[in-house]
């Protein structure tokens, strides 16, 4: 009796392996490779059947498609179009934070393939790397000055000295940059770049080990406790756009 | 008064550096040019021209070389026409990716990237560069060529391509998704030249920023009219709740702040806490007004009493 109830145990955990989001670094590579066949297959069942690896890649809870839709995230419009709402975007960020633009400084190295650093004073930090209030952070952006010249690049917002924003951002430290580093040398080695300098050299030498700068993804700006996205549009109270973007991280998460 | 002198000479420094700082972004408009340009496109685009010298500044992949010139960019058999081919031995890409999609523009899919560098000295764009990666050739959810439409499934790389050249040209992104400068794109979804890009371009190159309806989310939902010729009060409403941040209202080409002057007459504005706007004109004299909002993109929405 007891070895068919351990038997049935066992048999019911197998059924609930890949029932729910995986740490993918803490699989082997064949619970990796099953991990995703099942996420494929869950993927098929909501028909979702543009996106598999770009949500696979980044880490999308598909196995909370209805509790994420509840909340106002619909899988099958990120799916469909490009259009990323505030809700939307969180799935593909690993740190939101809200703070204050507080500085800005034009790299003015036309071998890097960052033009601008801007200070951010963190508030509140939401979700992701521990970032504590107060702290300062480093944002790169790759528009800015060269020389007298500007670059403007069309898929990067503006952000304005005294500003008060949230950013969703990714670090410059965390594996998903670095794989991004080797993507921008191998898009390089296509083009004169001067010296054609191998970015990861040039780019680990203006940082620390720890670098404590960041990439951006999505920014909001706040004023008079509304929040704006980069159309200028009200997407929401403070309140609300705190609560949702600390609730729908946590439910991704999960 | 040698102390004074210096406190001076410090404060005057810190706050013409504060200035240049934070004037410095406005500064940078799309604008490039006067009049007539004529577009000469070497090279169809995502045909790799590097190794030539007019971009000293990349990583870019592809360029595109705009030449100006001659031609009138607003009669619709002069809108830029291009084929979209793509060279395949380009390596793929994987930026689109793993940039972390900065922001927006045509770069949200998991794969395919296009998105538009403009090279600014003051106010002109001297250079531009579209990039675009190989994915746009080879990918499943992409698709669409100059004469055969997208397929339901797919990013159309027309669109995308277009929506590039309105940077190119100086346009920033519409406010819209109806429109072919709006920053996304849906699957299976061609867009072509509007009456915003044309608008768009009227106000850049012919200085003509004329009044354009129907582009905005903002509309004016007037609660009183001019009535016998003596304007007295005029409440309106922004209709999407953006009431803070993105435009400036003007009345009768005067820039409203609470508090205006217009023909000497004191108007007050008013903001309450549903987004209703409220003006008094006191002792008028019957003109004919004209309200206009402005968003910070350069697009109108008016209407006149």
């Amino acid at each position: 009796m007891r070895k068919i109830i351990l038997f049935l145990c066992f048999m019911f955990s197998c059924s609930l392996a890949f029932s729910q989001l995986k740490k993918k670094e803490k699989l082997s590579k064949k619970q990796l490779s099953e991990y995703k066949i099942d996420y494929s297959n869950k993927m098929e069942l909501l028909n979702l059947k543009h996106s598999a690896d770009y949500f696979f890649d980044n880490n999308v809870n598909v196995y909370k498609y209805n509790e994420l839709k509840s909340k106002g995230v619909d899988l099958i419009q990120v799916d469909k179009s490009t259009e990323r709402t505030y809700k939307s975007a969180i799935l593909f960020s690993n740190t939101q934070i809200k703070g204050t633009v507080v500085k800005r400084v034009y790299l003015d190295d036309k071998d890097s393939f960052f033009r601008t650093e801007i200070s951010i004073k963190v508030d509140k930090s939401y979700y992701g790397t521990n970032l504590k209030k107060g702290e300062i952070i480093k944002l790169k952006l790759q528009s800015g000055k060269i020389g007298d010249d500007f670059l403007k690049v069309s898929n990067e917002p503006d952000l304005f000295l005294g500003e008060s924003v949230i950013l969703y951002l990714t670090s410059t430290d965390s594996e998903k940059f670095k794989k991004s580093l080797e993507g921008i040398n191998e898009f390089n080695k296509n083009y004169k770049l001067k010296g054609n300098k191998d970015l990861n050299i040039i780019y680990s030498k203006k940082n620390s080990k720890v670098s404590n700068s960041f990439v951006l993804y999505k920014k909001y700006t706040v004023k008079n406790n509304i929040v704006f996205n980069k159309n200028k549009r009200k997407i929401g109270s403070l309140d609300e756009v705190e609560n949702n973007i600390e609730l729908i991280s946590k439910i991704n998460r999960l | 008064m040698k102390r004074k002198l210096i406190i001076f000479s410090v404060a005057f420094i810190a706050i013409a550096t504060l200035c240049s700082y934070v004037l410095f972004p406005y500064t940078m408009k799309l604008r490039t040019g006067t009049g007539y340009i004529d577009f000469e496109i070497t090279g169809a685009i995502g045909v790799p021209t590097s190794f030539s010298n007019y971009n000293d500044y990349g990583p870019v992949l592809y360029n595109t070389l705009i030449k100006g010139g001659g031609g009138d960019i607003l009669g619709d058999n002069n809108l830029p026409k291009f084929n979209v081919t793509y060279n395949t031995s380009a390596p793929t890409s994987v930026i689109g990716n793993n940039r972390n999609e900065c922001g927006v523009g045509y770069n949200s899919d998991p794969d395919a990237i296009m998105f538009t560098h403009n090279l600014f000295n003051g106010s002109y764009i001297y250079e531009s560069d579209i990039v675009v990666n190989t994915n746009f050739h080879s990918i499943s959810s992409t698709g669409g060529t100059y004469d055969t439409n997208v397929g339901s499934n797919e990013y159309d790389r027309v669109t995308a391509s277009r929506h590039e050249i309105g940077h190119v040209q100086g346009l920033d992104h519409s406010l819209s998704n109806s429109f072919l400068m709006y920053e996304t794109i849906s699957r299976g979804n061609r867009k072509t030249y509007d009456g915003d890009y044309k608008a768009g371009l009227n106000c850049i190159y012919y200085d003509s920023c004329a009044p354009y309806t129907g582009t905005g989310d903002i509309t004016i939902e007037t609660k009183a009219q001019k009535s016998n010729s003596d304007l007295r009060q005029l409440s309106w409403k922004i209709s999407n709740n953006n009431s803070i941040l993105g435009f400036n209202i003007y009345f009768s080409n005067k820039e409203l702040n609470t508090e205006s002057t217009y023909n000497n007459q004191l108007i007050k504005t008013e903001i309450d806490s549903s987004n209703e706007y409220k003006f008094t004109v006191i002792n008028n004299s019957s003109n004919t007004y004209f309200l206009e909002i402005v968003y910070e993109s350069g697009l109108r929405t008016y209407k006149n009493f």
